[in-house]
């Protein structure tokens, strides 16, 4: 398949810088459950609230899925843009046998081992720090990574029809911050006012951080179904409007 | 004549030059106004989540000999951070990109302002977006009660304390850094740890004995001791020493900075 | 070559050092540039031409040398000096952040122009430079030509008596290159010293009153355009284009037709005072050109005659 020599470019790209890299993804989630699980855990007195875990498994699987949303939003934005209006490698891609929907699905494709690449080790700092308890826990990675690839999928059909990078600076500090803070990632959403409950069921992250809570920390529920379910339409519907909103762009 | 000069006498910097790039900057934010307040949010975000949200759960904050509600505690190591924001994006991100990619320093020094001036005006920049970002931040925190003192009074001027010592690190930065790369690194490798363990989220109590002087030895648990200790009237000879630490930081930091940015410059 | 006190020598350079760690970027130069003239450094890249800008511009101290600008000293007076001239970098480094118009309103704050001066003369700068449709777009839309004057405007705003030019034209189109000449003729004109760089012969032909030729950071010779070609060329060249068989048998008996002949790889160049009749004579030899061109020698050959190499590779 064509979209695979997309991936193969990005992974050539990427290997070098590999090494480093795996370091950081590891960093990060040290301190983050280092800080706020252990650090301000410690000082969390009542869990009834967080069903009965500690603060830090709590707080960790939030942010294993919100990491994974965050990382994949921010790799459809600037580095396609990148590509499709600064170093035109699309164009240049377009002019081989390769079709617009082998680039958007080879993007995502690469995406998706990155998202890997931020998830694997991010699980594995998690089960260092005593997060998880039952084998169904490494189900919670492929998880957070379709998460990560839903948000991606519908943030290229975003980019795909943006002229100018400004309107990043919107969507990272008002919709991805607040979504990352709110969406019961650090507290649980039965503390907000009820509109904002319901703002923050909508959102994609909370379908991803409950899916994540229920594999790792919790007990299965039916309603997991649902979550999973919310995921992989918005994987669908972003994947069909990406490479639309692509085609438009670059073959116009 | 200038013949064979081993330790050229520079001109001195004049702070009337300066301020041309503070100007220049004024104007460029009328294009990017969106950029340049965006970056106030974040912490607000993180004092309604982690201060109000998690702070439900967590009993009270041991502070000096009495406990304290944690948003309270939280707060000013907010407004901490937010300092550090405004000194990060234009002591950092901002001069790195106009030295490495869009060669804006070039042009300038082509005019009759100095290296010198650049870097100082850089500085007087970034520490005036820490301390607009500072100022908002307090504000914030009066509209939720989480001032409980009048010596916060003080807050503004401990603020561009704050500002100035990290927007003078924040240039050192600048000066030793040249790939595209090195962004993230500062990011995770400094900015992120300084955010997280600066006794911003929690005391350094809560350290083992082994890592507290580490703590204790960076300018962000500096400038949030100092701001807690100010808006909770909790106000000791201790507060002192955090003002003594972030002014010498500032004097030394902008003087290395300075040094820096000179090298990157001269060809 | 020194000039009397009280000169009028704008630039003047002994010695001049310029050095990169291993690297001799400018190898102790002397040259005068006196006022209202148009001075220029001719040669490949890599010769030391923008090292000297650099010193002359205060923007890079010299090694070793002396080096006068204005009567004052680059390294101790520079924003004095820097004050007074305006300089056109290689490479654009205008202010992306600005508009076209806010670029020439910043510099003119740069260099303390008042508010009331600027204001006036900058409408005047953005006609002089054809841009007044573009004065509230931003740089980056721009064309290369268009930078390159707004960099040209932004570098009058002081009203400069020395203006500094590294390579003006390089990488433009050629009718942008000739409204930039028009330009820079009608400052000259008003009395602004103008030192050009430039690899290009018909640029330094154009433009300069008297030149240096530079080559591996040394000057090798100077003097007027009209000066070096008559000093180092013949009147005129014959350019032949041939086989390689054609070629082996012209370089049999070549040397009685002309007085230098130059072996490039793709032409022959035949130095003599008159082409036509050298060509005549090598037809009559029965020797066949695939193109034959007779032109007046430039610069380019005086360039080849002295360094064996030819200017742009």
């Amino acid at each position: 398949m064509n979209a695979a020599k997309v991936v193969r470019r990005n992974v050539t790209v990427f290997w070098r810088a590999w090494r480093f890299s795996f370091f950081l993804s590891v960093l990060s989630p040290v301190m983050f459950l280092s800080a706020m699980g252990l650090g301000l855990g410690s000082m969390v007195s009542e869990t009834d609230a967080f069903g009965g875990v500690d603060y830090v498994d709590f707080f960790a699987t939030g942010m294993l899925a919100a990491t994974c949303m965050q990382a994949g939003v921010f790799n459809a934005t600037y580095p396609i843009m990148m590509k499709m209006m600064w170093q035109r490698n699309y164009e240049a891609m377009l002019a081989s046998p390769l079709e617009v929907r082998d680039i958007f699905l080879g993007e995502l494709a690469s995406i998706g081992l990155m998202l890997a690449q931020v998830a694997v080790p991010f699980a594995g700092v998690m089960a260092l720090f005593g997060v998880f308890d039952s084998p169904m826990a490494i189900l919670a990675i492929p998880v957070a990574v379709l998460l990560g690839l839903a948000c991606a999928s519908v943030i290229m059909a975003f980019t795909a029809t943006l002229q100018t990078d400004e309107a990043y600076t919107w969507l990272f500090r008002f919709v991805v911050t607040p979504l990352f803070l709110l969406s019961g990632t650090f507290f649980p959403i039965d503390e907000l006012p009820l509109w904002g409950k319901v703002v923050a069921q909508a959102t994609p992250l909370y379908h991803g951080v409950e899916l994540v809570r229920q594999l790792a920390i919790y007990e299965l529920e039916a309603s997991a179904l649902w979550h999973l379910g919310y995921l992989l339409v918005m994987l669908g519907i972003g994947t069909a409007l990406g490479m639309r909103n692509l085609e438009r762009r670059l073959v116009p | 004549m200038a013949t064979m000069s081993p330790a050229p006498v520079y001109p001195r910097p004049s702070y009337q030059r300066a301020v041309k790039l503070v100007r220049r900057n004024a104007l460029a934010y009328k294009h990017y106004w969106i950029a340049f307040i965006s970056g106030f949010f974040e912490p607000v975000f993180y004092l309604l989540a982690v201060g109000f949200g998690v702070g439900q759960y967590v009993g009270g904050v041991p502070y000096a000999g009495g406990t304290l509600e944690y948003a309270s505690f939280l707060a000013p190591g907010m407004l901490a951070a937010s300092t550090l924001n405004g000194a990060v994006f234009d002591g950092f991100f901002s001069p790195f990109f106009k030295l490495n990619w869009l060669k804006t320093y070039d042009g300038i020094i082509t005019t009759p302002v100095n290296i010198p001036d650049i870097a100082i005006g850089e500085m007087m920049w970034a520490l005036i977006r820490s301390t607009i970002y500072g100022a908002g931040f307090l504000i914030v925190m009066l509209a939720f009660g989480l001032v409980h003192s009048p010596w916060a009074l003080l807050a503004l001027p401990a603020v561009m304390v704050s500002g100035g010592a990290l927007s003078a690190g924040a240039m050192i930065l600048t000066g030793i850094t040249k790939e595209i790369s090195s962004l993230e690194k500062v990011m995770t490798l400094i900015v992120f740890p300084l955010f997280l363990f600066s006794g911003t989220f929690f005391p350094v109590s809560q350290y083992p004995d082994l890592l507290r002087p580490i703590v204790q030895a960076t300018p962000l648990f500096h400038s949030s001791s100092l701001l807690r200790a100010l808006t909770t009237g909790e106000v000791g000879t201790q507060t002192l020493w955090h003002v003594v630490y972030l002014v010498a930081m500032f004097v030394v930091a902008s003087a290395i900075a300075i040094r820096l940015i000179r090298r990157r410059l001269v060809s | 070559m020194s000039s009397p006190p009280g000169s009028d020598a704008l630039i003047e350079a002994r010695s001049l050092t310029k050095r990169f760690d291993q690297l001799m970027a400018v190898d102790s130069v002397d040259f005068d540039v006196r006022r209202g003239e148009a001075f220029g450094f001719l040669g490949p890249n890599g010769a030391g031409k923008t090292s000297t800008m650099r010193m002359i511009g205060c923007t890079s101290p010299l090694t070793a040398g002396s080096l006068r600008v204005i009567g004052m000293d680059p390294v101790t007076q520079s924003s004095e000096i820097k004050a007074r001239i305006g300089v056109v970098p290689q490479m654009d480094n205008l202010d992306i952040e600005l508009t076209v118009r806010e670029n020439l309103e910043m510099y003119a704050r740069y260099f303390d122009v008042p508010r009331d001066i600027a204001g006036p003369r900058i409408d005047e700068l953005i006609e002089f430079v054809q841009l007044t449709e573009k004065a509230k777009s931003k740089v980056e839309p721009l064309s290369g030509g268009m930078k390159r004057r707004l960099t040209i405007a932004r570098a009058l705003v002081n009203e400069p008596e020395l203006l500094l030019l590294d390579e003006p034209t390089t990488g433009l189109d050629p009718q942008a290159r000739h409204l930039v000449w028009d330009r820079l003729y009608r400052l000259k004109q008003r009395g602004v010293t103008l030192v050009i760089t430039t690899h290009y012969m018909d640029e330094a032909e154009q433009l300069c009153d008297r030149l240096v030729v530079m080559d591996n950071a040394k000057i090798v010779t100077e003097g007027s355009p009209r000066d070096l070609i008559a000093r180092h060329s013949t009147r005129e060249v014959l350019e032949l284009r041939l086989s390689d068989d054609e070629r082996g048998r012209l370089k049999e008996w070549v040397d009685g037709i002309s007085d230098r002949v130059e072996w490039l790889p793709d032409r022959v160049l035949l130095y003599t005072s008159s082409g036509d009749e050298a060509l005549a004579t090598i037809h009559e030899r029965g020797i066949e050109t695939e193109t034959a061109l007779v032109r007046r020698a430039s610069l380019e050959d005086v360039f080849l005659t002295i360094t064996g190499r030819s200017l742009v590779e």
